[in-house]
C-alpha cells in the first residue's frame, strides 16, 4: 500500500516537473490584478494567458555617407521614421473603405516600422527645409476645435478643416552633406504642391547665396537624390549605407512665368519613382525645383519659385495651407479620345462634334460629397468653359484652378451627354491638402459618430490579432484627437480598447451609441497590461 | 578481374598523399593501364591545384555575430523539447518516467532513513527548512511594498545583473507565493546579443532603422483579405501601398 503511494508521488512529481519545466519557457505579461484595475467583466477578462516570450528585434541602421564632391550644398538628406501605429494610421486613411486587421506583429506597432529617406532643399535662413515627405499625412491630425468663424491672422476660410501636426513630434533628422545631423519639426505641408516645410530645432550654417544663370531648354541640370551604395569596406549585415546621388537630365521645356502648374519637364536616362521628390539644380549648383513626377523618362519639376511660395505659405500660417478642391478627375477631350467619350453615355453624332470643336475636359471621376458633386456634376460631363472663358487643355483649367482659393464660386458651362444643350452651374471650391485624391480625412461639417464622437480613431480586430495584444477583443486606437476627450482621459495611440462601460468592443466601433452618461469606464490593454480609464464626456 | 585491380589500385592513388610512391604492382599496373595513369596525374594535378590555395581566415566580426546568432535563436520561441521529445517517442518516455520514479522512491526512502528524528518531527523552526536554492547567475532582489489591501509582504522580484553574465541556462526560481504575490524574473541573460555596429567615420551619420518588413493582414467590409508588406527602408517619395491610380501615368488630371 505504501509503494504505491510512493509510486503515485514519484509519478506526480515528475509531472509537475515536466509542467515547470514548460513555464518556465513562458513568461506571464499580465501583471498582478490591482484594486484599480478590475476588469468590469472578470469572467470573461480574468483568465491568464502564458505568452511565449519572444526575441527583441535587434536595430538595423542607417549610415549617410557624406559627399565632398557634391555641387549643391543646400540639398540635404531627410529621414523621416514611422512607427508601427503611425503606419495604420496612414493606411486607414489612405484606404477608400474601412478595414479590420486579421494580423499584425504587436512588437512593430510602437517600434519603428519604416523609413523614408528622400532630398530636402535648406533655404537661405538655414533652418527651413523644403521636402515632399510621402507619409506626412501619418504626422496630421484634424484639429476641429478651431472655430473658423473667428477671425486670425491668416484666417481660415469657411468650412475649411485645420490640419495640425500631431501631439507627438514626428520622427525627423536632416543631415547636411558635410554629416552634420539636426532634428526637425513638421511646420506643415502645402496643398497645391504636395510639399511639406520642415524647421531645424537648431539653425545650420545658411548655404551660400545662388549664383545668377538662366536656364534655357536642351540645358544638363542634375537631380540630387539619397540613394543606396555598397561600401567597400565594411558590409557588415543590417547596415544601410546611404549617399546623396545626382542624376543626369536635359530641360525639356520651362514653366510659364505665371503657370501655378509644375510646367517645368525634364528629361534623362535613368528617370526612377526614387527620384520624386529629387532636387533639381542647374549646372552651377543652384536650386531650380523640386521633382513632383516621373513618368517614363521625364521628370515634372515644381519650380523654385513656386516651392518658395509653398514655403512662405506654410511658414506664415504656421500650419498646413490646403488648396482649393473641385473633387473631380478629367482630361482634356482632344486626349480623351473617342472611346472614353463613348465609355461615359456619349452618341457617336455627339463625339464627332465634341472632337471637331476640341472644346473642353471630360471629367472621368466626381468624389463623393465633393463640391463638384454638391454643384450635381456628373462623371461623363465635359466642362466647356469657366467663367465664360473657354477651356482646352488641362493646363489651362489647372491653371485657373490653381488661382482660386479656398470658397471660391465659379460658373461652369457643362454639356452631358442626356441634354441637348449646354448649361451653367454654380460651383463652390472646397479644400483639399493632397495634391491628388483627398484623404479620408473627416468632414468637419459632417456629424461625429461611434468613438469619433470622444476623438478616437480606431480600427477593428479579429480575436486572433487581440490576441497578439493580450487582448481578448477590441479595437486598436491608431489616433487621438488631441484635446478631446479621448486625450484627457489618457487614451493613447496603440491602446487596443476591449470594453467600455462592461461592453466588449468589435467591429470597427463606427456605428457605436453609448448610454447618454457622463462618465465612462474605458478597458484597454496597454503594453499587454490591463488598465481601466475614465473618460468623461463634455456636456 | 581487370576491374578489380583497377579499382584497388585506384583506392591506393586515393589513399596515398601527393608525389608517394605506391606499391611495386600498383605501378606494374599503372604502366599498363592508360586510365588509371590518367585517373593518377588528374588526381595528382588536384591536389597540387587544393594544396596552392591560399588558407581561409574568417572575417574580424565573424565571432561577434555568430555569438549573436546563437544567441539569438536560442531566444527563439520553440516548442519545448520535453513535449516534442513526449509526443515523437511516447515508449521511451514511459520507461524514462518509470525509471525517475523508481529513482526517486529510492531517493526519498534514502532520504527518509538519514533523517535524525528532531529533523523528521520539524516543528516549523526556520533552521529545519532546506535552504533555497541559489541559482548560478549574479541576481538582485528587489521588496517591493504590499499592494493595498494584500494580506502579507510585498512582492519579491529578482533582478538578474547584466554585467558579467555567462550564457547561462534559464534559471527561474520557483515559488508558492499566491498571484498577487509573484515572483517575477528578468532573464537578461538570455537576450539576443545586443549589436556592434562599427563607429561612425568622420562625416558619417548613423540611425537606427527597422529591419524587417512591416506585415499586416486585413480584410474589407466586403470579405476580402489583404496583405500589405511594407519595406522597411524606402527611397525617393515614394506613397506606401497604395491602390489608387497614379495620376501621373496618364493624361487625366484631379482638381
Amino acid at each position: 500500500m505504501s509503494k504505491s503511494i510512493y509510486w503515485i508521488v514519484a509519478l506526480a512529481a515528475v509531472g509537475i516537473g515536466c509542467a515547470q519545466a514548460t513555464v518556465a519557457q513562458t513568461v506571464t505579461a499580465e501583471p498582478a490584478p490591482s484594486a484599480a484595475a478590475q476588469s468590469p467583466s472578470p469572467d470573461k477578462t480574468s483568465p491568464r494567458r502564458p505568452v511565449t516570450r519572444r526575441p527583441p528585434d535587434l536595430p538595423a541602421r542607417v549610415t549617410v555617407i557624406p559627399n565632398e564632391t557634391q555641387l549643391a550644398p543646400q540639398v540635404v538628406t531627410v529621414v523621416h521614421r514611422l512607427t508601427g501605429v503611425q503606419i495604420l494610421r496612414l493606411l486607414q486613411r489612405q484606404s477608400a473603405e474601412t478595414f479590420t486587421i486579421e494580423n499584425i506583429d504587436p512588437r512593430t506597432l510602437m517600434s519603428d516600422a519604416h523609413a523614408s529617406i528622400l532630398a530636402g532643399w535648406a533655404l537661405d535662413d538655414g533652418k527651413t527645409i523644403a521636402t515632399r515627405l510621402p507619409q506626412a499625412f501619418a504626422e496630421l491630425d484634424i484639429d476641429d476645435h478651431v472655430d473658423v468663424r473667428v477671425p486670425t491672422t491668416a484666417p481660415c476660410a469657411a468650412g475649411e478643416m485645420t490640419l495640425t501636426a500631431a501631439p507627438i513630434e514626428p520622427d525627423l533628422t536632416v543631415i547636411t552633406g558635410d554629416g552634420q545631423k539636426f532634428r526637425a519639426r513638421l511646420v506643415g505641408i502645402d496643398g497645391e504642391t504636395g510639399l511639406s516645410v520642415l524647421q531645424l530645432l537648431r539653425s545650420m550654417p545658411p548655404p551660400p547665396p545662388p549664383k545668377s544663370a538662366t536656364l534655357k531648354p536642351g540645358e544638363g541640370i542634375q537631380i540630387f537624390s539619397p540613394e543606396p551604395v555598397a561600401n567597400e569596406s565594411e558590409t557588415l549585415a543590417r547596415t544601410t549605407y546611404v549617399k546623396v546621388g545626382a542624376s543626369e537630365a536635359t530641360v525639356v521645356t520651362l514653366a510659364a512665368p505665371d503657370s501655378t502648374t509644375p510646367g517645368l519637364l525634364v528629361r534623362g536616362g535613368k528617370m526612377s519613382p526614387a527620384l520624386v521628390g529629387g532636387i533639381a539644380c542647374d549646372r552651377l549648383g543652384n536650386t531650380i525645383g523640386i521633382v513632383q513626377s516621373i513618368e517614363g523618362n521625364e521628370a515634372r519639376i515644381v519650380s523654385a519659385a513656386a516651392v518658395q511660395a509653398a514655403t512662405k505659405r506654410v511658414l506664415d500660417r504656421q500650419t498646413s495651407v490646403p488648396r482649393a478642391w473641385l473633387g473631380v478627375r478629367g482630361e482634356a477631350i482632344d486626349l480623351a479620345g473617342a472611346t472614353e467619350l463613348l465609355a461615359h453615355g456619349w452618341r457617336n453624332e455627339q463625339v464627332k462634334a465634341l472632337m471637331n470643336d476640341s472644346i473642353g475636359i471630360l471629367l472621368t471621376a466626381v468624389i463623393p460629397k465633393s463640391p463638384a458633386a454638391i454643384a450635381k456634376l456628373q462623371a461623363g460631363d465635359v466642362i466647356l468653359s469657366v467663367n465664360q472663358t473657354e477651356v482646352k487643355t488641362t493646363d489651362q483649367f489647372s491653371d485657373v484652378m490653381g488661382k482660386a482659393n479656398v470658397g471660391d464660386e465659379f460658373q461652369f458651362t457643362i454639356k452631358r451627354p442626356t441634354i441637348a444643350n449646354s448649361f451653367d452651374v454654380p460651383v463652390k471650391l472646397g479644400s483639399a491638402y493632397a495634391v491628388d485624391w483627398t484623404f479620408r480625412f473627416a468632414d468637419p461639417s459632417a456629424p461625429l459618430f461611434g468613438l469619433q464622437r470622444w476623438g478616437i480613431h480606431t480600427l477593428g480586430l479579429t480575436d486572433k490579432a487581440a490576441f497578439g495584444f493580450g487582448a481578448q477583443n477590441g479595437l486598436i486606437v491608431v489616433a487621438v484627437r488631441p484635446n478631446s476627450a479621448a486625450a484627457r482621459s489618457g487614451i493613447r495611440a496603440g491602446d487596443v480598447i476591449e470594453s467600455i462601460d462592461g461592453r466588449a468592443m468589435a467591429g470597427r466601433g463606427l456605428a457605436l451609441t453609448f448610454a447618454p452618461q457622463k462618465k465612462h469606464t474605458v478597458s484597454i490593454v496597454r503594453d499587454r497590461e490591463k488598465k481601466q480609464l475614465v473618460l468623461e464626456v463634455e456636456e | 578481374m581487370s576491374g578489380n585491380i583497377c579499382r584497388e589500385v585506384r583506392r591506393e592513388i586515393d589513399q596515398s598523399e601527393l608525389r608517394q610512391s605506391l606499391s611495386n604492382g600498383s605501378e606494374a599496373h599503372l604502366e599498363s593501364c592508360a586510365a588509371c595513369a590518367a585517373f593518377r596525374d588528374e588526381r595528382a594535378r588536384l591536389r597540387e591545384l587544393v594544396g596552392g590555395l591560399k588558407p581561409v581566415s574568417a572575417p574580424a566580426d565573424f565571432e561577434m555575430r555568430l555569438r549573436a546568432r546563437i544567441a539569438r535563436e536560442r531566444d527563439l520561441p520553440a516548442q519545448p523539447f520535453i513535449f516534442r521529445f513526449m509526443t515523437s517517442t511516447p515508449a521511451i518516455v514511459v520507461a524514462a518516467i518509470l525509471v525517475v520514479a523508481v529513482a526517486a522512491f529510492v531517493f526519498i526512502s534514502q532520504q527518509n532513513r538519514r533523517q535524525s528524528p528532531a529533523l523528521a518531527t520539524g516543528n516549523g523552526n526556520p533552521a529545519t527548512t532546506p535552504a533555497p536554492v541559489t541559482p548560478q547567475v549574479a541576481q538582485e532582489i528587489i521588496h517591493e511594498p504590499a499592494p493595498t489591501g494584500a494580506p502579507d509582504g510585498g512582492a519579491v522580484k529578482i533582478k538578474q545583473l547584466p554585467p558579467q553574465l555567462p550564457l547561462a541556462p534559464r534559471t527561474a526560481l520557483k515559488t508558492n507565493a499566491p498571484a498577487t504575490n509573484r515572483v517575477e524574473v528578468n532573464d537578461f541573460a538570455m537576450r539576443g546579443a545586443t549589436p556592434v555596429f562599427m563607429a561612425d567615420r568622420h562625416g558619417e551619420v548613423s540611425l537606427t532603422a527597422p529591419v524587417r518588413p512591416m506585415v499586416v493582414t486585413m480584410y474589407d467590409e466586403h470579405g476580402g483579405t489583404r496583405k500589405i508588406q511594407l519595406p522597411p527602408i524606402s527611397f525617393g517619395s515614394q506613397r506606401l501601398p497604395d491602390s489608387r491610380t497614379q495620376v501621373s501615368m496618364t493624361n487625366m488630371k484631379d482638381w
